[in-house]
């Protein structure tokens, strides 16, 4: 049986770069692999693979009823299989208390974190929504691909608030789990990087583990986006990758937006060290060990 | 009392009544009747999250709502919950328990809509979401006559030419369709009291004949560009055509591959394949009519 390795984070959160950083360091090329063509290209909330496995379309089951189905969905998924499959998620990790990742056949969370400030501005930007309404979202959780009055090609995913995001992955006991930051991924990729493929059990290759990190660079990224296209791209047309910064937020957001993701988010900002010691905001604080 | 119903070129009599469907005459060759259904299959069975199936035997199981078992091809056993919503009895049956019971007869059930041309039948076909139910409906209100929803069911006749058996006489859309084809809310009736699904009657738009089968378009989306349009052939053909099977892993349950993997190649290497990709950013239904018509006419 075929074993998953979940691809969590928040959306906006760099998700997308640690698929590319695998895919090159999995496929060892001589140029970058291509952005449409990454690892974990399947989404945990594709509506298709839900709609094979189950043998009854989504569409015509209840919220509740896929919100049962699903974990069984990754079971028969892996069922036929001897390799590992690696899955990008941004569900959190239950709905309501039911979990949606069965531990019996997943061999790892890679739970990748990202200032919420920051994830606030990419957030905006790829739902072409102001900063006010993002970081609303954020603070109180939102559906991804809710249908409402069409079908999406996803399934509607729920977003509990960011913090309750990541403490339904990162304390949710069932499924070993890795917690890469993303500003960790943005200054030191060799020393972060290494310890995903030291986790993931992958042989260690030095020259392997350089290339795939340029290969994965944000500029190489964005200039095949911008030259082809990215079948992930938000549905009008804007930039996935974007700018990628550290630190962004706190330039973007206003004061108010500030005061409010830390009120609400706090005790996990402090936690990941993204709030420094007076709380102040503190995305640029070095890396080090990894928090949770 | 037995109703007696024609849909995908089956004539079905059953005890539980299905208003979507078209009345049937002469000897049938399905039974659809009430009565106990195990929770599961005898051993062996291969199993999806809410069925089971082996050959001659498909099992779908949805609590609260009925179990069904189909057989052979020739008869479905329902079990119907207590307090179950009838609607939702009726749709479990005529998507997947239909699919399961046209696999065990060996047909080709394709996740496309129909509409008729001049030359015969042009099959739209999809994964959900894909807009195939929405461009057939655009093409039937452009008075186009459709020969089914998101199931199309395609035999080869003793000659061997491959036929588009008919669904019945009814498009399911969302709300967004509904109101981009400009319909009103008296034209449509809500298919279920938690979904804003609506199902939009075809009446005289609708063809209850079979009609050979003229060309394929195969529906996809991406982010955003143009309306795409290409050619499809060879061995790209033959993995659309597969691709766009419905429950393909009933199918191997059931242990049909041979006939199927006949009739994928007849439909990939006879019939003319376009692939048409539209993006999500814009509405561009009418250019997507604009680029079937051709092939109607």
């Amino acid at each position: 049986m075929g074993r998953i390795v979940w691809l969590a984070s928040y959306p906006k959160s760099g998700n997308t770069w640690v698929r590319a950083f695998l895919t090159n360091y999995l496929r060892k090329r001589k140029t970058p692999a291509d952005i449409d063509d990454l690892e974990g290209k399947f989404i945990a909330s594709d509506r298709h693979l839900f709609d094979e496995m189950v043998g009854v379309e989504a569409s015509d089951l209840g919220d509740e009823e896929v919100a049962m189905c699903r974990a069984e969905v990754f079971r028969r998924f892996v069922h036929d299989s001897d390799e590992t499959h690696f899955i990008k998620v941004h569900d959190g990790f239950d709905i309501g208390g039911v979990p949606l990742f069965p531990a019996d056949v997943s061999a790892l969370a890679v739970y990748i974190i990202r200032n919420p400030l920051d994830v606030s501005i990419s957030l905006a930007h790829h739902h072409g929504v102001s900063l006010d309404v993002a970081v609303d979202r954020m603070c109180r959780g939102f559906t991804l691909s809710e249908g409402g009055d069409r079908l999406k090609a996803q399934l509607p995913q729920v977003l509990p608030p960011w913090s309750d995001h990541v403490r339904s992955w990162v304390e949710q006991g069932n499924i070993p789990v890795l917690v890469l930051r993303y500003e960790d991924l943005v200054r030191e990729p060799h020393a972060a990087f290494l310890e995903l493929v030291e986790r993931l059990g992958l042989e260690i290759d030095r020259a392997g583990l350089a290339r795939a990190i340029a290969f994965s660079s944000f500029d190489v990224l964005r200039a095949q986006e911008q030259s082809h296209g990215f079948i992930e791209r938000p549905s009008d047309g804007r930039a996935f990758f974007r700018g990628g910064r550290v630190g962004g937020g706190e330039e973007a957001l206003h004061g108010a937006q500030v005061r409010r993701l830390v009120a609400a988010h706090g005790e996990m900002m402090r936690r990941f060290r993204y709030l420094g010691d007076r709380d102040e905001p503190f995305a640029s604080r070095p890396a080090g060990l990894h928090g949770g | 009392m037995t109703h007696i119903y024609s849909v995908h070129g089956l004539t079905i009599a059953s005890e539980v009544e299905f208003p979507e469907l078209l009345p049937g005459s002469g000897e049938p060759d399905v039974w659809v009747r009430r009565g106990a259904v195990p929770e599961h299959l005898p051993h062996g069975a291969t199993s999806g999250v809410l069925f089971e199936a082996s050959p001659d035997n498909y099992l779908l199981r949805l609590d609260g709502t009925a179990r069904y078992w189909a057989r052979a091809g020739r008869e479905v056993l329902i079990d119907i919950a207590p307090k179950a919503l009838e609607v939702r009895v009726r749709t479990h049956f005529l998507g997947a328990v239909l699919t399961a019971l046209l696999h065990q007869r060996g047909v080709l059930v394709m996740h496309a809509s129909c509409v008729l041309g001049s030359r015969g039948a042009v099959l739209l076909a999809g994964h959900s979401g894909h807009g195939k139910s929405t461009l057939a409906a655009a093409l039937a209100s452009r008075g186009y006559r459709a020969a089914g929803d998101d199931a199309a069911v395609v035999t080869a006749d003793r000659d061997d030419r491959l036929i588009v058996q008919p669904g019945f006489p009814q498009v399911r859309l969302w709300a967004d369709a509904v109101s981009r084809l400009g319909h009103s809310p008296e034209q449509v009736r809500r298919v279920d009291p938690d979904k804003a699904k609506y199902a939009l009657e075809l009446g005289e738009s609708h063809t209850p004949e079979p009609h050979a089968l003229a060309a394929l378009f195969l529906l996809g989306v991406r982010p955003s560009g143009p309306v795409q349009h290409e050619t499809v052939s060879g061995a790209e053909s033959f993995n659309a055509v597969l691709a766009h099977t419905r429950n393909l892993r009933v199918l191997q349950g059931l242990r049909m591959q041979v006939p199927h993997f006949r009739l994928v190649t007849s439909v990939s290497s006879r019939v003319p394949i376009t692939r048409m990709t539209r993006p999500l950013d814009r509405d561009s239904l009418a250019e997507l009519v604009d680029r079937v018509v051709p092939a109607l006419s």
